[in-house]
C-alpha cells in the first residue's frame, strides 16, 4: 500500500496527466496523418468549461475577470475550481437523473416524494465524491423505504419490475451493454416490493427464502458465481461488477465522462460496448481507464485530467487536414447547447427564468421563481421549450435519449418566440444596460459579456455601429442585440 | 426509354416491398386524410354525455335525471347535448372503450400509444405515427402534427421516435387577436423589425470561415431561411382566425375550446395531417356537476360546429374526428365529503365518439350494463381504435415502426393480443 503511495507520488510528480492524455491521442492522430487544431483561446475555452462543468454559462464578471487575469496558471485554477463546485454537482445529478430515469410518473412512477429523495442522495454522493465502485454499490445494494432510503428506488423505476428488465438495466448503465447473458438476471431474483401504511411509500426488499434458479453463474471473463439460498444474491454480482479486474466497468465510466467533455465517446455510443464496436482510440481508453482504478475510482480526478488536456482545449476551427476528422478528437466537435443549457442560459441573461409545475399529485405545485432547467431533478416536470430542445424523455437509460441535434423548430424558436421575446422585453438586467445609454461602446461591450462571455472584435463593433441612425442606445438596439446574439451559432453551440 | 421503364418498375417494386415491411409512408387510397382528435384531458364522465343511465337515479345520475333522444332512433345521451343529439347521424359513439386503468398517466400512455404491454419500451403517441408516416410526401410549410395549444408531458409523446414527430404546440390564446403562435406568429413584431434583425445578425454571426461550411452550420443556415420563409409567408394567415367569417366564429363558440376547435379545421385545411385540440380540466373530481354544466354546453356547441362545418365544406368524409380522454368518470356519484357530488376516475367502461374519414355516422358500438359499470357488449380497447384511425389513414395496423437501438418492432403491440385487443371497429367503417 506505502509503495503505491510512493509511485503515485512519483509519477504526479514527474509527469502531467494531461500529457498522457495528449501524447496517445497525438500518437494516433500521427498514425492517421492527420493534424491537430491549436489550443483555443481563452474566451473560448472559458465558455466551453463552464458549459460542459456547470451547465452555464459564465457570467458577465467572472469572463471578466479571467479574460483580464494575465495569471499563466489561469485555465487550471478554473478546472480546480469547477470541478466539485455545487454547479458541477447539479450537472451530474442532471446526468445521473437521466440515466437513472428519475420521473415521478411514466414509465418510472417514482412519485415525487421519492423523486426528491432520489435527488437528493445523488446530490449528496456527488458533493462527497463518493468513489464510483462505491456509488454503484450504494445503488445496486441498496433496500429499504422510498423515502427514507433513497437508492431503493433503483429498483422501483420500472414499469415492469422483473429481474429481466433489471438486469438489463444494470448492464447498461455499468457495463454498457446494450444485451447481456440471460444467466444474470438470477442475481435479482429475490428482489421484492412491498406498501407501508404511508401514502405512496414503498419498501424494497431482500426475499431471502426465494430459491436461486441456478447455484452458480460464469459470467463473461471466466470467473464462477455463486448463489444460495438466504443469502443476498446481488452481492456476489456487484462485488464482481465493480473488481478492478473488470476492466470494462472502469472503462464505460471514463468513456462516459469523455462523451461528456467531447461530444463523442472513445467507444461510441458511450452504451454500446461489444466486440463489433471498438474503442476508437483503445489505448486511450486503457490508460483512462487505469488512472481511474488506480486513483480507487475518483470521478473528479478523471474529469480533472481530461479538462487539463490539450485535446479538450483544442479549438473547433478545423484544418484542411483535419475537417474530415470527427472520430480522433483532432479538433473539438460542435455542440448544440443542451435543453436545460439553452434554456438556463437565456434565464440567466434576462434574468428572467421559466415557471415550472407539476401536476402530481393535484393540488399541483409550483417551483420556487428562480429554479433552473438543470435542478428540476424530475423527468415530469416539464415545459415546451425543453422538450423541443431535446430534453431527454427518460424513458431509457441510453445517453443518446438526450438528442441534440439541431432541427428546424429549434431555429424558428430562437428567430421568432413569443418567449423569447417577452423575456428580452422585460428583463431588467437589459434595462441596466440601456439605462446607460450614454457610451454606445459600453453598451456593446456589456451585451456581448453577457451573451457570449467574451467583448466584440473591432470588425462586430464597427458593423453594430452601422445601425446606430436606427436606435442608438435605444432599448430596441440592446434586445435587438441581444436577440441577434443568441441567434448566433457562438451562442447555439459550445464550440 | 426502355432503361427508364426497367428502372422505374425496379422502384416501384421496391416501394412496394418498403411498403410490405412497414417502411414510413401513408397509402395513397386511403380515405382519410386528416386526423383531429378532440382530447378531454382529465377524464370525461361518460354517463353524463353519450351512455346516460338516468334510470339510476340521483345516487348515479347526479342532477342529469332526464337524458334526451337523439336523431338517431333509441340512442339517447345525457341533457346537456341537444345539438349533438340533433345531429347524431353525422358521428358513432363507442360505449364500451376499455382499459382498467385508474391512473392518469397510465390511462393517457394506453389511450394515446394503443399498447398496453407496457414492456421497457415506450411507445409513440399516435399523432406522432401519423406525422412520421405521413413525412415521405409531406410538402407543407407546417408541422404535420400541431397540439391547439398545448400537448400533455405525462408521458414522452414521441416514445422511441424522433422528437421531431412530436406535435409542435402552438401555445398562446386562440381567443386573442393576434393569437401568438411561438415562433410565427410574435405580437407586436413587425415585418420591417424582423427584417431589420435579420440584417443585424447576418453581420455577426461568424465562428470562423472554416466552421462555416461544417454540416450543422450549413443546416442553421438552412434552417433559417426556411423558417424565415414561414415566418414571412403565409403560415401566419392559416393562423389568423379573424379571416373567417363573424358568423362562423360565433358558432363555435367564443371560448378556448370552440375556437381551437376553428383553428384544427383551419389547420386540417392547410394540409396538417393530425391537430390534437387538448381540452384540459374534466378531472372532477369535485363541483362535478356544476362543471360539466359549463363544459358540456362548450363541448356541444363548438364539436356540432365544427362537424357541421367540415360537412359543409366536404372534409369530413377525409377528416377522422375522435372525442374521448384518458378514460371515464365513475357512473356512481361520490356524494361524501371531500368531494361532495364528484365523480373519481374509472377505466372499466367509457365513451368515445369518433365521426368522418370513413367513420360511419349514427351507430353505436358496444354496450354497458344497466349501471354503466361494465362493458357487456363488445369490448373496445385502445389498440382498436387506433388500429381502425391507421387503416383508415392508411397505415398498416400489423406494421412495424424502426426502434434506434432494437431494430423493427410493431406499430402496436397490444393489437390483436387477448384482453388488449377486440378487433378492428370494422363495425363502424
Amino acid at each position: 500500500m506505502r509503495k503505491w503511495l510512493l509511485w503515485s507520488c512519483l509519477l504526479i510528480s514527474f509527469s502531467s496527466w494531461a500529457n498522457s492524455v495528449d501524447k496517445l491521442v497525438d500518437k494516433q492522430l500521427a498514425a492517421k496523418g492527420i493534424s491537430s487544431s491549436p489550443v483555443c483561446n481563452d474566451e473560448v475555452f472559458l465558455r466551453r468549461t463552464y458549459l460542459v462543468l456547470t451547465g452555464r454559462i459564465p457570467s458577465p464578471s467572472v469572463a471578466k475577470s479571467f479574460l483580464e487575469s494575465k495569471d499563466p496558471g489561469k485555465r487550471d485554477a478554473l478546472i480546480d475550481q469547477l470541478v466539485g463546485s455545487t454547479a458541477f454537482v447539479d450537472q451530474q445529478v442532471l446526468k445521473w437523473g437521466d440515466l437513472l430515469r428519475i420521473k415521478s410518473e411514466f414509465p418510472s412512477n417514482l412519485w415525487p416524494n421519492a423523486v426528491q429523495a432520489y435527488n437528493r442522495f445523488l446530490k449528496e454522493q456527488f458533493a462527497q465524491n463518493v468513489p464510483y465502485d462505491q456509488f454503484v454499490k450504494n445503488i445496486l445494494l441498496s433496500t429499504g423505504s422510498n423515502f427514507r432510503y433513497p437508492a431503493a428506488n433503483f429498483y422501483r423505476a420500472f414499469q415492469k419490475r422483473t429481474s429481466e428488465n433489471i438486469a438489463d438495466n444494470v448492464a447498461v448503465l455499468f457495463l454498457g451493454a446494450r444485451d447481456i447473458p440471460s444467466d444474470y438476471t438470477f442475481f435479482f431474483d429475490q428482489v421484492k416490493y412491498k406498501k407501508t401504511d404511508e401514502w405512496k411509500e414503498e419498501i424494497v426488499y431482500i426475499d431471502k427464502d426465494v430459491n436461486p434458479k441456478i447455484s452458480s453463474v460464469r459470467m463473461d471473463d471466466g470467473t464462477i458465481l455463486y448463489l444460495a439460498k438466504e443469502s443476498d444474491n446481488r452481492v456476489p454480482f456487484v462485488e464482481w461488477l465493480v473488481s478492478t479486474e473488470n476492466t470494462q466497468f472502469a472503462q464505460v465510466m471514463v468513456n462516459r465522462i469523455w462523451y461528456w467533455l467531447m461530444g463523442r465517446g472513445i467507444v461510441d455510443a458511450p452504451d454500446d460496448f461489444r466486440r463489433s464496436n471498438p474503442p476508437s482510440n483503445p489505448e486511450l481508453l486503457k490508460f483512462l481507464a487505469a488512472e481511474f482504478v488506480n486513483n480507487k475510482y475518483d470521478i473528479q480526478h478523471i474529469f480533472k485530467i481530461i479538462l487539463q488536456s490539450k485535446t479538450f482545449q483544442r479549438s473547433s476551427k478545423t484544418t484542411a487536414n483535419n475537417v474530415s476528422d470527427s472520430v480522433y478528437f483532432s479538433h473539438y466537435l460542435l455542440q448544440r447547447l443542451t435543453a436545460e443549457q439553452f434554456v438556463d442560459a437565456t434565464g440567466d441573461i434576462t434574468g428572467i427564468h421559466d415557471k415550472y409545475m407539476s401536476k402530481v399529485p393535484e393540488p399541483y405545485s409550483y417551483f420556487p421563481e428562480d429554479t433552473r432547467a438543470t435542478t428540476l431533478g424530475d423527468g415530469t416536470v416539464s415545459s415546451s421549450v425543453l422538450e423541443l430542445f431535446g430534453r431527454p424523455s427518460r424513458d431509457n437509460s441510453f445517453e443518446k435519449n438526450r438528442i441534440n441535434d439541431l432541427n428546424y423548430r429549434q431555429v424558428l424558436y430562437l428567430l421568432n418566440s413569443s418567449e423569447l421575446e417577452q423575456k428580452l422585453q422585460k428583463s431588467t438586467i437589459l434595462q441596466e444596460i440601456y439605462a446607460n445609454k450614454a457610451d454606445m461602446n459600453e453598451v456593446i461591450n456589456n451585451v456581448y459579456l453577457l451573451t457570449l462571455s467574451r467583448y466584440p472584435s473591432d470588425a462586430e463593433r464597427k458593423y453594430i455601429m452601422t445601425f446606430k441612425k436606427d436606435y442608438f442606445g435605444s432599448k430596441s438596439m440592446t434586445i435587438n442585440l441581444t436577440w441577434a446574439l443568441i441567434n448566433s451559432k457562438e451562442f447555439i453551440f459550445n464550440h | 426509354m426502355q432503361k427508364r421503364l426497367f428502372f422505374s418498375i425496379v422502384f416501384a417494386a421496391l416501394l412496394a416491398s418498403a411498403q410490405a415491411f412497414g417502411a414510413q409512408g401513408l397509402n395513397p387510397s386511403a380515405k382519410a386524410k386528416a386526423v383531429i382528435l378532440l382530447y378531454l384531458d382529465g377524464g370525461p364522465a361518460q354517463t353524463d354525455m353519450f351512455d346516460p343511465k338516468p334510470e339510476q337515479g340521483r345516487n348515479y345520475a347526479g342532477k342529469y335525471l332526464q337524458d334526451i333522444p337523439t336523431k338517431t332512433p333509441g340512442l339517447r345521451f345525457g341533457p346537456k347535448l341537444p345539438l349533438l343529439a340533433n345531429m347524431s347521424d353525422k358521428f358513432s359513439i363507442i360505449r364500451s372503450m376499455t382499459h382498467h386503468s385508474g391512473a392518469h398517466e397510465i390511462g393517457h400512455y394506453y389511450m394515446l400509444t394503443g399498447d398496453m404491454q407496457v414492456a421497457s419500451i415506450v411507445y409513440p403517441s399516435y399523432g406522432t405515427v401519423v406525422a412520421y408516416m405521413s413525412e415521405p410526401g409531406y410538402k407543407n410549410i407546417l408541422p404535420p402534427y400541431i397540439s391547439v395549444t398545448e400537448a400533455s408531458n405525462r408521458f414522452n409523446e414521441a416514445g422511441f421516435l424522433s422528437p421531431i414527430y412530436k406535435s409542435f404546440d402552438t401555445g398562446g390564446d386562440p381567443t386573442r387577436t393576434p393569437f401568438t403562435v411561438e415562433g410565427i406568429v410574435n405580437k407586436g413584431m413587425t415585418d420591417q423589425q424582423l427584417a431589420r434583425r435579420r440584417v443585424l445578425l447576418a453581420g455577426i454571426d461568424s465562428l470562423s470561415a472554416n466552421v462555416d461550411v461544417s454540416a450543422p452550420i450549413q443546416k442553421l443556415n438552412q434552417y433559417r431561411a426556411q423558417n424565415y420563409k414561414l415566418i414571412l409567408g403565409d403560415a401566419r394567415s392559416i393562423f389568423d382566425l379573424t379571416k373567417e367569417p363573424k358568423e362562423l366564429r360565433k358558432a363555435y363558440g367564443s371560448g378556448k375550446f370552440g375556437q381551437s376547435c376553428l383553428l384544427a379545421r383551419r389547420l386540417v385545411q392547410n394540409g396538417v395531417k393530425i391537430v390534437n385540440v387538448r381540452f384540459t380540466g374534466w378531472d372532477t373530481h369535485k363541483e362535478h356537476f356544476a362543471r360539466m354544466d359549463e363544459r358540456l354546453a362548450e363541448v356541444d356547441q363548438a364539436v356540432s360546429a365544427l362537424l357541421t362545418d367540415l360537412d359543409a365544406k366536404g372534409m369530413l368524409d377525409s377528416t377522422i374526428i375522435v372525442m374521448g380522454g384518458e378514460f371515464g368518470r365513475t357512473p356512481k356519484v361520490w356524494y361524501d365529503p371531500p368531494w361532495n357530488g364528484g365523480r373519481a376516475h374509472f377505466g372499466e367502461a367509457f365513451a368515445y365518439m369518433v365521426a368522418g374519414g370513413g367513420f360511419k355516422g349514427g351507430r353505436v358500438l358496444g354496450k354497458t350494463d344497466e349501471k354503466g359499470e361494465k362493458v357487456i357488449e363488445r369490448p373496445v380497447y385502445p389498440s382498436d381504435l387506433i388500429a381502425s384511425i391507421y387503416a383508415l389513414m392508411g397505415i398498416d395496423p400489423k406494421g412495424v415502426l424502426p426502434h434506434p437501438v432494437y431494430g423493427n418492432i410493431p406499430i402496436l403491440p397490444s393489437f390483436n393480443k387477448p384482453n388488449q385487443s377486440a378487433g378492428i371497429l370494422t363495425e363502424l367503417f
